[in-house]
């Protein structure tokens, strides 16, 4: 299965996937992975692990069509390559995580090569759990990711279409407003963060059992961009602050 | 974009009473709040820039001029890009053409120098002025040649190079077919010779026909379909020949052309209900020969030509270098019969 979304999109809102071609070979790779993994300290564990994807058989947009008798996607190549790493310290009524990634994703098309627009370079999450009572559990998390790679907007022209050039005349044609654009996915999308925040306190009363609780998404309030419109500059952004209240009850 | 830095410090370790260890906790609960949130106002203070996904502007120089045999009058145009400040394109309402510009074209050792002149804007509802262009006459485009474009302004400059097609030609086959289409079985063909330079290719039969109105003979013409498609309420919508990839090698420079005949009855019907009895008097087999920065520039502005494509993405084509745009060519030959001398 391929994704079939227009590749020069900011962001793409959602995936719609068609299966790979007939005339194309299946998307292919060959991973390497080396970890390591194990506890420094009674409390303290940690994972590090270093990959190379090699990506024998990928499916792109083919850069060189230009007539009907062209294929809309041709096989291409890629490279992924990075790091992983957990650290997780763990004491009676304390968990902390952390993690962190550090990666290069590249395709290459007829002889193109450029960064897809998943390739994040890097990503931090670090979540802490505490329960300063037997019932009562505050969790904190923390993500950031740097930005996702995009196509600049470099400026417009009116491009003509040529519609009547062969039944009449193109000269006096205005042409549609065609957005120029930069270097494939040169730019980067600003980076994501948010902080979600939660308390829950469990309780038992006779049969019934349940837990209350505040979880706050969003916690400062960061304007994630969730989807951008290159033609009319419309942002739709991620979840704002966003407190929430829960009751469960169980008998 | 590197991570901003931000800090976080906790303590905690060791052994201690159940007093003390639960007032720990709460110290740690607090410094990791405290160390949290502080980073993340430290974000959202420093970091909250409305995201803005151009890039740079930098204006260039746009120029079209597609030279045709068709004419011996030629024509460049000559504007530059533009960048609103928001995000919608039609905010620009000024149309952004290059006065003053220094336009040749050249052939081996002849130049053309081209002034400037005024064409009449199909749609003026964008721009309310006409288009400024550059305009050379008499020129008359030499077929198998290559010229050469030079722009020069204050704006920049641009270049571009251009090979014309050389002659190309058209045999009617079957013109019978035309005359008395229910009588044959046949499609109507045609084998057309293309030049070396062609990358494609358009073939066009424009019949000529006589109808009478008012007890007055009068002549109109229409041009023939080359298949029809049949709609799901049963109507019948006729498709028109569109520009077609070559196909035919160097050394074997032909191609055979069906055009439906059920088509060209369809549209024969169609004339007849417009106007009643009509006679056929003449049929011109035109032939149009475009070179490849042409065929490559048409066919992906105009979504590859490709009615199956799920393709959503508008890639661009241009040949001129300093700039954007098109320097193209294209040649018409044509091969006029008379469809009621064959039987």
């Amino acid at each position: 299965m391929i994704t079939v979304n227009n590749e020069d999109d900011v962001i793409s809102i959602f995936d719609a996937w068609i299966k790979v071609p007939d005339e194309l070979k299946p998307e292919q790779a060959d991973h390497y992975v080396l970890g390591l993994e194990g506890n420094v300290l009674p409390t303290l564990s940690a994972s590090f692990q270093g990959y190379y994807k090699h990506y024998g058989s990928l499916v792109t947009y083919n850069r060189e069509k230009i007539d009907a008798r062209d294929p809309d996607y041709v096989n291409a190549t890629g490279e992924a390559r990075g790091l992983e790493s957990l650290i997780r310290y763990g004491i009676p009524d304390l968990d902390l995580y952390a993690s962190y990634t550090l990666g290069w994703t590249t395709i290459t098309t007829n002889g193109f090569t450029y960064y897809p627009r998943y390739d994040r370079r890097q990503s931090l999450n670090l979540l802490a759990v505490v329960h300063p009572l037997r019932q009562f559990e505050i969790s904190l998390r923390w993500e950031i990711g740097s930005g996702l790679p995009f196509t600049q907007t470099m400026g417009y022209y009116d491009r003509l279409t040529l519609g009547d050039i062969f039944r009449g005349s193109y000269e006096g044609e205005t042409g549609a407003p065609y957005s120029i654009l930069g270097a494939k996915n040169a730019a980067r999308l600003p980076a994501y963060h948010r902080l979600d925040a939660s308390a829950t306190y469990r309780f038992t009363y006779g049969r019934l059992a349940g837990s209350v609780g505040v979880n706050i998404i969003n916690v400062y309030d960061h304007r994630n961009v969730f989807y951008f419109d290159r033609k009319t500059g419309q942002q739709i952004d991620m979840l704002p602050f966003f407190p929430t209240a829960t009751l469960s009850l169980e008998y | 974009m590197p991570f901003p830095e931000t800090y976080s410090v906790w303590c905690s370790r060791g052994h201690s009473t159940r007093r003390s260890r639960r007032a720990g906790l709460k110290g740690i609960a607090r410094a990791l709040v405290l160390a949290l949130s502080g980073a993340g106002l430290v974000l959202f203070a420093g970091c909250e820039n409305a995201f803005n996904p151009k890039g740079p502007y930098a204006e260039q120089l746009i120029v079209y001029s597609i030279l045709t045999t068709r004419s011996d009058t030629q024509y460049v145009r000559v504007y530059t890009t533009y960048n609103p400040s928001g995000f919608n394109p039609l905010d620009q309402t000024t149309d952004t053409y290059v006065q003053g510009a220094r336009v040749t074209v050249g052939k081996g050792d002849s130049t053309y120098l081209f002034r400037d002149t005024t064409i009449a804007r199909i749609d003026q509802s964008r721009y309310a002025t006409n288009v400024a262009a550059y305009v050379a006459y008499p020129m008359r485009i030499a077929r198998d040649s290559m010229y050469s474009l030079q722009v020069v302004s204050d704006q920049g400059s641009a270049y571009a190079t251009v090979t014309v097609p050389g002659r190309g030609a058209v045999t009617a086959n079957n013109p019978f077919v035309l005359n008395d289409p229910g009588r044959y079985a046949e499609d109507i063909s045609s084998t057309v010779y293309l030049s070396p330079a062609t990358a494609g290719y358009l073939l066009r039969i424009i019949v000529t026909f006589e109808y009478l109105e008012d007890g007055v003979w009068k002549q109109s013409s229409a041009e023939v379909p080359y298949a029809g498609t049949k709609e799901p309420n049963g109507d019948l919508t006729l498709n028109y020949p569109i520009l077609t990839r070559r196909t035919a090698s160097l050394i074997s420079p032909t191609e055979t052309v069906f055009f439906s005949v059920g088509a060209y009855e369809a549209l024969l019907a169609q004339l007849q209900s417009q106007h009643g009895i009509i006679r056929l008097l003449s049929a011109a087999y035109v032939l149009t020969q475009v070179e490849q920065n042409l065929y490559r520039y048409f066919n992906i502005v105009n979504g590859f030509q490709d009615e199956f494509s799920i393709r959503t993405d508008q890639p661009d084509y241009t040949d001129v270098q300093g700039g954007l745009g098109l320097f193209g060519a294209m040649t018409e030959d044509s091969t006029v019969v008379d469809p009621t001398k064959y039987h």
